[in-house]
């Protein structure tokens, strides 16, 4: 049955969930802008992270809202070694070789995943798992709530340093055209090597968030990788603030499927939506993405 | 015109064949279980590579067309009792239809191929959803197939019958690879790989084409679904449209070679079994449930890395060498293609009138109007920005315009799509030449003239028109590989392949030295003796001057002058548009042709 309250209800944990997935689909969508690369590893990188966030747990007992801090930073050299050993080296090779080469990538840690931590679902209990607030009826997660804050927050940092400094200006230039920011003076290769190094180490972040409620499996990587795609997608390529309202919009739509649909067939309905997104609207949903 | 070599097909038909009857006699059945899927495999590969390899559009959703082809054989049987040898040929055509759906709008509306690698992806997921909700579907649990030793009902006592069934199909779809490639439909399947606007523009129906390949490449791939329902005697969602299906046939078939013919194969017969090698051999514990995933995944990454086009295609050059033949005698120039009857000079050819464009807040062309006589060289000229080539664009059906009509020979042809406009008698040549990259020159010419004509005719014009051009001693030299010279002359020989009545040039003096531009002037200068109309845009002035008959100035997307070279030059317009206000006003020679 339909309810008010219901609808509230999905409306409101959608959201949440979409503001966590709208942060995967930003640092993708940057990544994209800078490099036009699409990288299908996405969600296998979020995931190495989710696996770091469980091991710092089980060895140091850390919080994974702390392990945010711990992962940031070997997030960010495995980007960067990610990009000098196997992106830079396809650039030139059009964006199918690339997604080829990131479906790899993909294939390699997700089997890597499988071989250390095995099959099993892996999880972090922590005090806050179950911590819920009350609002009328509306069941709100506590741990959802936090993640969503911290990803407004890193999203908001990024696009004030986007806009506001004068690095965030040289990765806007690349992002318009490569060939004229290195006329102007860009190190352009530099440029993408620092945001897709970015572009991964803000996975630490979502890591973080997401195994104070939820678990991870080795299969996990290619589903946030999809979803990542999806978001971006209907954000419209390499539109930042398309992919954040995308992932909000997703976040819903999924809770909602969720919810009122017969529940093995309501994942279809995203990417029905996706689909008809791509036909209908390629530069997304708000029209102003690259044409892909 | 060569496609793929039938002699590769026939070994490796042979070769499979001898593993069939060898590998479970030395090695036992649990091999020839492990070639059972090699196999599947191998034969998916094939029928993937048709579209991504052969046409050039890499699908991530073929697990869709494998899933419906173990869905619909295995529902009809179960349901209806329908042996699965017609259920197999049902589930090809539902899949054919499903390609027809999912390639519609896509091929339609011309988006990129990352849109279409996603949209299949996509429709692939809404199936593995929307099939785990479906009950008389066995929903997310899956079906199980009734077992038994009817071999009308697909099933055998004997297993070594399902190792026959799947080589047998593996040998056909090897085969029809090789005929397909022979046929102009595989020609023009390759063209569209290397260059869809070249392709366009020499008459393919780019749709029609991608759709026709998408089919046959669905139809093959759920032939293979229903094997495997049929073998593995269960399906459900996840093991027929698991996105990790798709994904593997990329892997295998970019591992051995994109695009060859037996890439797919080779790709396949390597990592199968290899997989299956680390995944029971090496198995020490249950931490080795992954390596076969890890050992695909570096294969796939060290291949793009090492060796782009693949193991075969790295042992082979470009996978599919341009051979050459034996020396053909320098025959006479072919008389064999009759040309079209030319139309009589002096009746109007084109008509153009109120043509408008705008790209979003530019107006690019301005109510431009003008005709051309049959038989005329007309020359379009004015600084860069004017509008010139957007006006091509639009004659050619690249682009259609915001407003104003073409009528070509009477009839409108504004609307139609470039192999319309090509078909109708107007081909062209681009401003930044298009070739076909991996096509020798000979090909290139060939293929456009298959577009259009007979095999025959086309051979004896191809040869004709590349010795008129002075390529035929450079005729199996990859596009790739030419001067900046020759491809343009070969964009006129490919345009003329299509035998057109209406010739547009685009800026093909440009870059040129003097001695190449006077060899193109003669030669355009031929063309018009034989009742060829030309239309040509063109930046040295001199070359219009003496070509044209008349030209049309354009500047900032209007027409500012519109008549014979030497009243055109004399125009003040023209001269203030070339030279600048300051500069014309102060002059006053009388002709100060606008020539640099």
């Amino acid at each position: 049955m339909i309810t008010g309250t219901l609808l509230v209800q999905a409306i409101v944990s959608g959201l949440l969930m979409g503001g966590i997935y709208a942060l995967v689909a930003l640092s993708l969508a940057l990544a994209f802008g800078v490099l036009r690369v699409l990288n299908f590893a996405h969600g296998d990188l979020l995931m190495v992270g989710m696996y770091g966030a469980v091991v710092l747990h089980r060895w140091l007992g850390l919080h994974p809202y702390w392990s945010i801090l711990v992962l940031a930073v070997p997030m960010l050299l495995l980007g960067w070694a990610m990009f000098v050993g196997l992106i830079r080296p396809v650039q030139q090779a059009g964006v199918l070789v690339q997604a080829q080469m990131t479906l790899g990538v993909s294939f390699v840690i997700q089997s890597a995943a499988l071989m250390i931590f095995g099959a099993d679902l892996l999880n972090i209990r922590t005090n806050l798992e179950m911590a819920v607030l009350r609002v009328e009826g509306v069941v709100v997660s506590i741990p959802l709530a936090i993640g969503f804050a911290v990803s407004l927050l890193i999203s908001g940092v990024l696009s004030w340093a986007l806009l506001g400094t004068d690095a965030g200006r040289r990765v806007r230039a690349t992002a318009q055209d490569p060939d004229m920011a290195r006329l102007c003076g860009v190190d352009v290769e530099r440029t993408q090597r620092w945001v897709f190094a970015l572009s991964v180490a803000l996975l630490a972040g979502v890591a973080g968030c997401l195994m104070t409620f939820t678990y991870v499996v080795p299969a996990a990587g290619l589903q946030y990788s999809v979803l990542a795609l999806l978001v971006v997608m209907l954000g419209g390529l390499g539109d930042l603030k398309g992919a954040f309202l995308g992932g909000l919009l997703i976040g819903v739509a999924e809770a909602l499927a969720g919810g009122f649909l017969n529940s093995a067939v309501g994942p279809a309905v995203i990417y029905v939506l996706f689909g008809l997104t791509l036909l209908f609207r390629p530069r997304g949903l708000f029209g102003r993405g690259m044409e892909a | 015109m060569k496609g793929y070599s039938i002699r590769q097909a026939i070994v490796a038909g042979v070769l499979i064949w001898a593993a069939v009857f060898l590998v479970p006699e030395l090695l036992g059945i649990h091999w020839g279980n492990v070639l059972i899927l090699t196999l599947l495999w191998a034969y998916l590969c094939v029928a993937w590579n048709l579209t991504g390899g052969m046409l050039g559009q890499i699908s991530f959703g073929h697990a869709a067309f494998f899933g419906i082809g173990a869905y619909a054989s295995t529902a009809l049987l179960i349901r209806f009792g329908l042996s699965p040898w017609l259920g197999m040929l049902a589930g090809g055509a539902v899949a054919v239809l499903a390609a027809f759906l999912v390639g519609y709008i896509p091929f339609r509306l011309r988006l990129t191929h990352l849109v279409f690698a996603l949209f299949t992806m996509a429709f692939d997921f809404v199936l593995l959803y929307l099939v785990g909700g479906l009950p008389f579907l066995g929903d997310v649990n899956g079906l199980y197939l009734p077992v038994g030793t009817d071999p009308w009902m697909f099933q055998f006592a004997d297993r070594s019958y399902y190792l026959y069934t799947i080589a047998a199909l593996l040998t056909l779809a090897l085969f029809l690879t090789v005929a397909l490639s022979r046929t102009a439909t595989g020609q023009f399947w390759r063209a569209i790989r290397e260059n869809e606007e070249a392709a366009a523009a020499v008459g393919i129906n780019l749709f029609r084409m991608k759709q026709a390949g998408l089919a046959v490449s669905a139809f093959l791939t759920a032939l293979g679904g229903t094997f495997y329902a049929q073998y593995v005697a269960f399906i459900d969602p996840h093991s027929v449209f698991g996105l990790d299906i798709a994904i593997k046939l990329i892997l295998f078939t970019v591992v051995g070679g994109i695009g060859t013919l037996l890439g797919p194969v080779v790709g396949a017969v390597v990592l199968v079994p290899l997989g299956e090698v680390l995944r029971t051999e090496l198995t020490g514990g249950p931490g080795f449930a992954g390596i076969s995933g890890l050992v695909y995944g570096i294969a796939l990454i060290g291949v793009i890395l090492a060796a782009p086009h693949g193991l075969v295609g790295s042992f082979t050059g470009r996978g599919r060498k341009a051979t050459v033949p034996a020396e053909e005698g320098e025959s006479s120039p072919g008389s064999a293609a009759p040309e079209k009857p030319s139309v009589p000079s002096g009746g109007t050819l084109l008509e153009v009138a109120g043509l408008d464009k705008r790209f979003g807040g530019v107006h690019a062309v301005k109510d431009v109007s003008f005709t051309v006589e049959a038989g005329e060289i007309f020359g379009i000229i004015g600084p860069n920005g004017a509008g010139k080539t957007t006006v091509f664009t639009m004659l050619s059906g690249f682009r259609q315009p915001n407003n104003g009509h073409i009528r070509f020979l009477g009839r409108p042809i504004e609307g139609l799509e470039p192999h319309q406009v090509c078909r109708a008698g107007i081909a062209r040549t681009f401003q930044i030449t298009q070739t076909f990259p991996g096509f020798t020159v000979l090909e290139t010419v060939t293929t456009a003239a298959w577009a259009s004509h007979d095999r025959h005719a086309a051979d004896a014009l191809a040869r004709r028109l590349l010795q008129e051009t002075g390529l035929w001693p450079r005729r199996h030299i990859l596009c790739a590989n030419l001067t900046l010279a020759e491809q343009r002359r070969l964009e006129i020989a490919r345009a003329l392949a299509t035998q057109p009545r209406m010739l547009l040039l685009d800026e093909v003096m440009a870059g040129l030295t003097l001695t190449e531009i006077q060899e193109v002037v003669a030669y355009v200068a031929g063309l018009r003796e034989r009742g060829l109309t030309v239309v040509m845009i063109e930046h040295v002035v001199r070359v219009v001057m003496n070509l044209c008959q008349r030209v049309l100035v354009l500047d900032a997307g209007e027409v500012i002058a519109l008549g014979t070279p030497e009243t055109v030059s004399r125009n003040p317009k023209v001269i203030e548009a070339y030279l600048g206000r300051k500069l014309a006003g102060s002059s006053s020679a009388p002709a100060p042709a606008p020539s640099v």
